[in-house]
């Protein structure tokens, strides 16, 4: 199935390509179940744990919820697992390329990181 | 509005969204977003927050399939996601900026033009005499995968590469705006600027869309649009039904399904369109 006669760059990628597919399933399958876990709870306990129209926006808010276990926590911590998983896989993908010493790979997901890193710390600030 | 009765009901309905999504090879959130503003009523700000989650679900979980056979150029990938990324935060600035109504009327115009590109025929054969751009050389974004309708080894090239990163950074731009993946834009940007075969650039916009989501994930969570109550029943749900989809493509002709639900994705984005202009 594996064509043979890839292309050097492209066989060093293949090691890549395996890192990423487990990292990527593990990070949908662990948010997936805790979100599942929190919405059952949410049910069970009819209640979000939250005044109405309120829940966690902020990492601090989100640890403080979940140390009480409010449902709402349990589900945004879920759902912050996931949009973690994507940029978990920019963040091992820079680190695999600096290891192989492919500065060119390693450039172009550092800046994907950066643009990624400041996008979080704008994302609370911009109105 | 995001009662316990709400959560529950929402999650059968966003299977059957995912699952027709897969089907017809559009996202769930993009046909689940026009149901939540219409049917229950909900936000659209919330609508979309719950949609962009709903994408980083899908694309990510069928990206670790992709990635593993070479269908997706991971280099090509990587390099556009610098444009994508950009693109997203630009487009979540804006929904801080622009009126709601306006908002209704570019996911309206982003649907209809989604439901448009559906059931473009493509052989399997890779595009010949592509004029390698410089850039595309310098980076190594060339390569080969191995098509299982030919049976051997097909070789590409990459074009246009300035051109194939300002339409990324517009389906970036569009992608934080609307909450939804653009995979249509971003296989235009591939397939017709860049000119890379076709099953490579569906497979590396698939691969791109998580991260573009999660580049403006973090204005819609700060903002409060990852709503719990309404995103948890819509990303699990689409998640399962675009598991369920991807197992029935098998069974059922793909042909028969569009002719179904595409005129109704368009009677929704019109009526979608009518609204957000006040008729």
């Amino acid at each position: 199935m594996r064509p043979s006669g890839a292309p050097r760059w492209e066989g060093e990628l293949e090691r890549l390509r395996v890192v990423l597919s487990r990292l990527l399933r593990v990070g949908v399958w662990a948010s997936a179940c805790i979100v599942a876990v929190g919405l059952v709870y949410y049910l069970a306990a009819r209640q979000s744990g939250y005044p109405h129209g309120d829940y966690p926006r902020s990492l601090a808010g989100e640890v403080a919820g979940l140390m009480v276990l409010r449902p709402y926590a349990v589900i945004a911590a879920g759902l912050l697992l996931l949009i973690a998983t994507p940029i978990a896989r920019v963040a091992v993908s820079v680190a695999f390329f600096v290891r192989r010493r492919d500065w060119q790979g390693a450039a172009v997901t550092a800046t994907v990181l950066g643009i990624l890193t400041v996008a979080f710390m704008l994302g609370a600030r911009l109105p | 509005m995001s009662t316990v009765g709400t959560t529950l009901l929402l999650l059968p309905v966003a299977v059957a969204a995912g699952t027709l999504g897969a089907l017809l090879g559009l996202g769930g959130g993009i046909i689940l977003v026009p149901v939540l503003l219409f049917v229950f009523h909900v936000p659209i700000h919330y609508a979309l927050g719950a949609s962009l989650v709903s994408v980083i679900a899908t694309s990510s979980g069928s990206a670790a399939a992709y990635v593993r056979d070479r269908l997706s150029n991971l280099r090509v990938g990587m390099f556009l996601e610098i444009a994508t990324t950009a693109g997203a935060v630009s487009g979540a600035f804006l929904l801080g900026h622009i009126d709601a109504r306006v908002v209704e009327v570019i996911f309206a115009l982003a649907l209809l033009s989604s439901t448009l590109g559906l059931g473009r025929q493509h052989d399997g054969e890779a595009p010949a005499d592509v004029p390698e751009h410089p850039l595309a050389k310098r980076l190594r974004l060339g390569g080969d995968y191995y098509d299982s309708r030919l049976g051997a080894n097909v070789s590409y090239r990459v074009a246009a590469v300035p051109a194939g990163l300002g339409v990324m950074y517009c389906a970036g731009v569009l992608s934080g705006l609307l909450g939804i993946g653009s995979g249509t834009f971003k296989v235009i940007a591939l397939d017709l600027c860049m000119r890379l075969p076709f099953k490579v650039s569906t497979a590396t916009s698939n691969f791109m869309m998580g991260v573009t989501a999660a580049a403006s994930a973090g204005f819609y969570y700060a903002h409060g649009y990852i709503n719990p109550g309404i995103s948890a029943p819509v990303a699990l749900g689409v998640l399962i039904g675009a598991t369920l989809g991807t197992r029935l493509m098998v069974r059922l002709r793909s042909a028969t399904l569009r002719r179904i639900f595409v005129p109704v994705l368009i009677v929704a984005g019109l009526y979608m369109l009518l609204q957000g202009v006040g008729a």
